[in-house]
């Protein structure tokens, strides 16, 4: 009779104590109000100058989901009724302290458990993300893959412009607003990315920039009579360590991402030279391609003290514009057409990589310092080393390959033919 | 007391003792090991295990000697009862405060990830009911139900580890290879040896292990000792590279981290609940076979035969011992300097000079 | 000794060794002592009341003087009469037999015993009598083949002779006739359906087989139908059960012990195993443990279940309950102990594995790899009907976190403007679940199905439009109820259905870690259970090609081997090539010249 005896035990045990001491933690879904993107901003003073976060604290600006206006079984497809997201911008010393006071604004508890998306306005990340972020690393609620947004302007405008409109729900809205960026202007869209990248000597992150921009209206109905504010990704911002230092547009990040290795598929359109060798590009000759699949190879080596830094881009694509004096029935035009966009890559790459040596301090996006630290033995050797400083002075020096694989469906313009 | 039942095969044992030793990837030992020899700590987990190795061979050639009998038997036959039950009492403060720090990891652990708002004590006296009531059940269950749940569950944390990991692995962040130096990584694998104290155990468990599997005692020992290094060092390596290092080195649950990560595709998100629940058998297991080994050292120090008595008080003594540090930081210290520079001599060392003061007295049949 | 000396003599209690079916523990060597701690099933016998208490589990000597209290304060009520003094015998004399018997089966108020006194023609005449119970007999054969015969002179005069020479049960044109002298084996006999025959003089009683009783014919399983099989189930009647199986196995093997228990209900309990195949350690430690029930009321196989398993056992069905003799003839021949019951329609077979918790008797005919699949929906129905709804409390009361956003958006959604606490909701949800499903049970059978669909579409649906139930909420729990259909075994599933509401009542306190936890303490304590010496968890962890039958079913020719963990003594099935045929040349077509 003992085991019946020690599980009664262990029952009343645990009944008793559930019972005198409550369920700890306890929340009901219809008592949580659910945070899904919050923005972070720098205070401004009455000039309009960001000021430090230590003195002035931050603008905290929390999207809650409403509940109520989710879309649910019962009623069969939402969109109708209030915006399922409520907007609360609050000035609070630090983001402990918003995720208490919203509460008081909010008559349910507010959980930041599913907060799909941090954006961070400009001007409070080029002051540096180290101290704001803490929280977020150090408390569980606040997940490492969560996106984080650099909003060119401020956060709050971003996220008043992310409002559900096309997605029936906020999350799948935010989401999908942020995983078209991936692959093609940066492949870091996490708050993890930033975490590693700030930790590591040998790497440095570039997190989307979007900024708002009057939205076209798309079809009928109650949507069409109101054009609203929609999101818009302008480029990226490249962090040194864990401090915005510049941006690069569209085009260059996505020249960063070919460097890197992580380009995807993406759509670009290259201006070509005249000539094929003459070197000067214009617009009149355009092409633009799909590109399939970028390899990156990239060694770096030492000379004396100064690294050098080789990068063979081996690029897959297929044309899907070709405008002015471009010939694809030929071998020989496909061959020079090659060459003229390898040629053009070259150019943007090599821009790309001097503007964040110069401009940039030296924050390597590209990765290469991850290269070179597999050839060093032991840690203080590396730490010694300094690869930020080194990078700056390095040269690098870029081979692209193009093979044009698809003309598209035709060899020729129809329109051109005589 | 008298090891009366056979009844634990080969598998049991190699799964109960891997899962005693290597559940401490689930705590914050993968950090102290990156702490400790920063990028080369994986490297410096697998090296260990070969003086780990060396003690296990040494434990398993003294209990050898004595024919069936419990390791505190064999102790008191070599060096003469007083002094016998001193190092017993030594053994069973080892085992009681392994517990206890595992205990104490494994609640915090669960305080931190996923109930935040229950008191800490709560969540310890829970575990500790659990666990003593599956210890008075007895060796062979908790031998069965790890071995049954055993590879399910290394499988299920391998593959959300590797199969379905949506960050990028950075393998470059395990260069530079030798951290600390190559020298200074092989020497400190001596002392960071004491990781895999806890198969100690094995002493304890090896009379118990099934008569027709004699000849495989040793490989039990010896493969589930090579398993908790091979996860610690994967658990180490996957930590940094999702991590890297210094970050890693300041992380108190570097695995559950790891496991929060995972992201593949719109739905297969947040999964840590599967992860949560081999978290929860392991730290079960090892905690309540824990009690097991206390309970019985007890009672062959005291010499009883009813063991069962001593699971409910080394429930309680290890209540104690858990609530007593002040918080993870000092425990994290603690662990880092006084549990590697002690532990390994404990475990390894000691057996050793056992078997070798019985080897010199001619005590034991062989 | 004092109370002080108890306190050691209780820590210095060695604990009993499980019940183990291998083939002996070699003795452990004690050095210093040079005590030997041996096993031998006697020395069990002696140590404690169960056969099989484990590790610790038991407390033999308290368990004793207990048992050994309750058995002496029990004396006065355990069955209709205490024993007497003496047992009576058949006397010679008919008058004082017949005043014995009128004593014992209380004539004066039983109405149905019917003794028929007449003289035998030979000579002056021999009294005889003889004593049945009405309707119990074959009232026709009594006539015919007795009464006839016995009142002819011709018969009576070699009746004479046979009692002259002693061999006077040769004489009657019966099949099964003994003589008995034990008063109270007759009287047992009697109770049985057989009529006893007294004869002045003879100091024996002659009991001949004339049972004719009122029985349910042969009819379809009602529990485990099947689609694929044979469609016959056992009957209440023994010998039938019992002749059922002879005409599945004729081996000259198969055993048919007969055992009797019930201090009242006298019953005829049968043990069925295969010689050569069976272990005989379980063989005996089955018969052991029947044959030492003191109850008084063992009419049925699910009582005698409870009174063969152990104490750790408590929950747990402890044998397989089946109404199949398909089912149950196959677990004989596989080395498996199988146990009748008189008057009760089920056999049980043991040991059981937990295998069996989720086998239907129809697993056997259908192919693989279907076995294997079923088997694998009925133990995740098993598992969804323990946990999903303790996990759904605890993903959406403490661990928003968990659930995937989209997913969480349409949780949100549907709980909306829902006051009911979600722990309230469910535990209600699943008590009302309980309600239909015990109401269909009851109720007549035409309103059966009417009750469940009223009951769950009607309910279910208003509760959702009143706003009292989350639309979510009613999804868990058809869900629950659905899977919980799917488990087999009907022991199993009333045990689950009881343990989801712990399950719901730990979700609903910590959460996952709750859950977790007890999933944990159940996987322990089902690990630590033994059916007559044979781990439930056996065909899950034992190696070899057997277990893995158990579990996951191959073809029949590939299964060689008999369950691995039983010890059978004839391990192999079949040939490593049981399809001889496979050997011969094939076929070629003949070369025309």
């Amino acid at each position: 009779m003992r085991k019946p005896l020690a599980c009664t035990v262990i029952f009343v045990f645990c009944t008793s104590t559930v019972s005198l001491c409550g369920c700890w933690g306890r929340l009901e879904l219809q008592d949580t109000a659910f945070v899904v993107l919050m923005g972070l901003d720098a205070v401004q003073s009455s000039s309009g100058e960001p000021l430090p976060t230590s003195e002035a604290g931050l603008e905290v600006t929390q999207a809650i989901a409403i509940s109520r206006a989710l879309p649910s079984g019962r009623d069969g497809g939402g969109g109708r009724g209030p915006a399922p997201m409520v907007v609360l911008p609050m000035v609070a010393p630090n983001l402990t302290v918003a995720g208490e006071s919203i509460e008081e604004s909010v008559s349910r508890r507010v959980r930041t458990t599913h907060v799909e998306a941090l954006i961070v306005g400009e001007a409070l990340a080029r002051q540096g993300l180290e101290d704001v972020l803490d929280q977020t690393l150090r408390y569980s609620n606040l997940r490492h893959t969560i996106h984080v947004i650099i909003a060119e302007g401020s956060a709050r405008e971003l996220i008043t412009s992310l409002a559900p409109s096309i997605e029936v729900g906020p999350w799948t809205e935010a989401r999908k607003a942020v995983q078209s960026i991936q692959g093609r202007v940066s492949n870091q869209l996490h708050l993890h990315d930033l975490l590693v990248s700030s930790s590591s000597k040998s790497k440095d992150a570039m997190l989307p920039m979007m900024r708002t921009w009057q939205e076209i209206a798309v079809g009928g109905g109650e949507s069409a009579a109101r054009p609203g504010r929609g999101p818009a990704i302008t480029g990226v911002a490249v962090f040194k360590d864990a401090t915005m230092v510049g941006k690069l547009d569209e085009v260059e990040a996505a020249h960063a991402l070919m460097l890197h290795g992580s380009f995807r598929r993406a759509f670009m359109s290259y201006p070509l030279s005249a000539s094929a060798d003459d070197g000067v590009l214009s617009n009149r000759n355009l092409v633009g391609i799909e590109w399939d699949s970028v390899k990156a190879q990239k060694r770096v080596t030492m000379i004396g003290e100064r690294a050098a830094i080789n990068v063979n881009l081996d690029m897959e694509g297929g044309v899907m514009e070709a405008r002015g004096d471009v010939d694809l029935t030929s071998p020989e035009g496909v061959r020079r057409l090659e060459r003229q966009v390898a040629q053009s890559v070259r150019f943007h790459c090599q821009r790309v990589v001097e503007k964040v040596q110069r401009e940039m301090a030296g924050a390597d996006i590209f990765y290469f310092g991850d290269v070179l630290r597999t050839t060093f033995k032991t840690w203080d050797e590396w730490e010694k080393f300094d690869w930020p400083k080194r990078f700056q002075e390095a040269v690098v020096t870029i081979n692209v390959t193009v093979h044009l694989r698809r003309p598209g469906l035709t060899l020729q313009n129809p329109w051109k033919l005589h | 007391m008298s090891p009366s039942t056979h009844n634990l095969g080969y598998t049991e044992t190699v799964a109960l003792l891997a899962a005693y030793t290597g559940s401490k990837v689930f705590t914050s030992c993968p950090s102290q090991l990156v702490y400790l020899s920063s990028t080369s700590a994986w490297i410096t987990a697998m090296l260990s295990v070969i003086p780990a190795a060396l003690g296990v061979i040494a434990i398993y050639r003294f209990v050898d000697r004595f024919d069936g009998i419990t390791f505190q038997r064999c102790v008191e036959l070599t060096i003469g009862k007083p002094l016998g039950k001193m190092v017993g009492l030594g053994f069973l403060s080892l085992i009681l405060g392994m517990d206890a720090i595992a205990l104490r990891e494994f609640s915090a652990g669960f305080k931190s990830a996923i109930l935040p708002e229950t008191p800490l004590n709560a969540i310890i006296v829970l575990g500790e009911a659990v666990t003593a009531y599956t210890a008075t059940l007895g060796l062979e269950p908790l031998g069965r139900f790890i071995a049954i749940a055993f590879l399910p569950l290394s499988i299920l944390l391998l593959a959300i580890v590797f199969g379905a990991f949506h960050m990028e692995l950075s393998i470059a962040e395990l260069f530079p290879l030798w951290g600390t130096g190559a020298e200074h990584t092989v020497l400190g694998s001596v002392q960071c040896s004491s990781l895999y104290a806890d198969i100690f155990a094995f002493a304890l468990l090896v009379p118990y292990v099934r008569e027709e599997k004699a000849g495989q005692r040793l490989h039990a020992g010896l493969v589930s000792l090579g398993l908790s290094g091979l996860a610690m060092a994967i658990a180490i390596a996957v930590g940094m590279m999702s991590f890297t290092a210094p970050t890693l080195a300041q992380m108190l649950f570097p695995v559950l981290q790891l496991a929060r990560l995972f992201l593949s595709g719109i739905f297969l998100e947040r999964i840590e609940a599967i992860f949560v629940f081999a978290w929860l058998f392991f730290g079960s297991i090892k905690v309540a076979f824990g009690h097991w080994l206390a309970a019985s050292l007890a009672a062959d120090i005291i010499g009883v035969k009813r063991w069962t008595a001593f699971v409910w008080p080394s429930a309680v003594i290890t209540y104690f011992l858990a609530i007593q540090p002040e918080n993870l930081t000092d425990l994290f210290v603690f662990q880092v300097t006084v549990l590697r520079s002690v532990g390994w001599l404990v475990a390894y060392v000691l057996p050793a000079v056992l078997l070798g003061i019985a080897g010199l007295r001619g005590i034991g049949s062989k | 000794m004092g109370w002080w000396g108890k306190i050691l003599d209780w820590f210095n209690q060695e604990p009993a060794m499980p019940f183990s079916l291998d083939p002996e523990v070699p003795p452990i060597k004690v050095k210093g002592k040079g005590a030997t701690g041996s096993y031998s099933p006697g020395a069990q016998e002696e140590a404690g009341t169960t056969g099989e208490s484990e590790q610790g589990s038991s407390k033999p000597g308290i368990l004793q003087k207990v048992g050994s209290f309750f058995s002496r304060k029990g004396k006065g009520d355990e069955g209709a009469r205490g024993p007497a003094p003496e047992e009576p015998s058949v006397a010679p004399d008919l008058d004082k037999n017949l005043l014995t018997v009128r004593r014992i089966l209380h004539t004066d108020r039983n109405s149905d015993v019917i003794i028929r006194e007449f003289l035998l023609p030979v000579g002056k005449g021999i009294r005889a009598a003889f004593v049945f119970i009405d309707g119990m007999v074959n009232l026709r054969a009594v006539n015919a083949d007795i009464l006839r015969p016995l009142l002819d002179p011709d018969f009576a005069a070699r009746l004479a002779r046979g009692l002259a020479a002693g061999n006077v049960e040769k004489l009657f044109p019966a099949a099964a006739t003994t003589l008995h002298d034990s008063m109270r084996k007759v009287v047992t006999e009697t109770l049985m359906g057989n009529l006893a025959l007294f004869v002045d003089g003879l100091g024996k009683a002659l009991v001949v087989d004339v049972k004719g009783w009122e029985k349910r014919p042969i009819s379809e399983p009602v529990t485990e139908r099947v689609v694929i099989g044979p469609h016959e189930a056992f009957a209440e009647t023994l010998k039938v059960n019992i002749t059922m199986l002879r005409r599945i196995l004729r081996t000259p093997d198969l055993i048919c012990e007969l055992l009797e228990v019930g201090k009242v209900t006298h019953t005829q309990v049968a043990i069925f195993h295969i010689e050569h195949i069976t272990n005989p350690r379980l063989v005996n430690e089955v018969k052991r443990r029947i044959s030492s029930i003191k109850a008084s009321y063992v009419a049925e196989s699910a009582i005698l279940d409870q009174l063969i398993d152990v104490p750790r056992f408590w929950m747990v069905p402890h044998a397989v309950l089946t109404e199949r003799p398909d089912r149950f003839a196959g677990a004989v021949a596989e080395g498996y102990v199988g146990i009748m019951v008189d008057h009760s329609p089920f056999g049980l077979v043991v040991p059981i594995t937990i295998a069996d918790f989720f086998s239907s008797a129809e697993d056997i005919y259908l192919r693989p790899p279907a076995p294997t699949f079923l088997k694998l929906i009925r133990a995740s129905g098993m598992l969804a009907t323990l946990i999903l709804p303790g996990l759904y409390i605890a993903a959406v009361t403490f661990h928003h976190e968990m659930i995937p956003s989209v997913l969480l958006q349409a949780i949100a959604a549907s709980k909306e403007g829902v006051p009911t606490p979600t722990p309230l909701a469910v535990f209600a949800g699943e008590l009302g679940f309980d309600f239909i499903r015990e109401a269909g049970v009851r109720v007549p059978s035409p309103v059966g199905p009417t009750i469940g669909i009223v009951g769950a579409l009607l309910i279910g649906d208003a509760a959702v439009r009143a706003s009292l139930l989350a639309p979510v909420t009613v999804i868990i729990i058809a869900v629950t109820a659905v899977a919980s259909f799917t488990i087999p075994n009907q022991d199993v599933a009333t045990l689950v259905r009881i343990f989801k509401y712990v399950f719901i009542v730990a979700g609903s306190t910590f959460g996952i870690l709750g859950i977790g936890l007890l999933l944990y303490v159940v996987g322990v304590y089902l690990c630590s259970l033994r059916s007559f010496g044979v781990p439930i968890v056996a065909p899950v962890i034992a190696g070899g090609p057997s277990a893995r039958d158990v579990v996951a079913r191959r073809a029949v020719w590939k299964m060689e081997h008999r369950p691995r963990f039983l010890r059978p003594e004839g391990i192999r099935r079949q040939p490593p090539v049981s399809r001889t045929w496979t050997l011969a040349r094939p076929l070629r077509p003949c070369k025309r010249k």
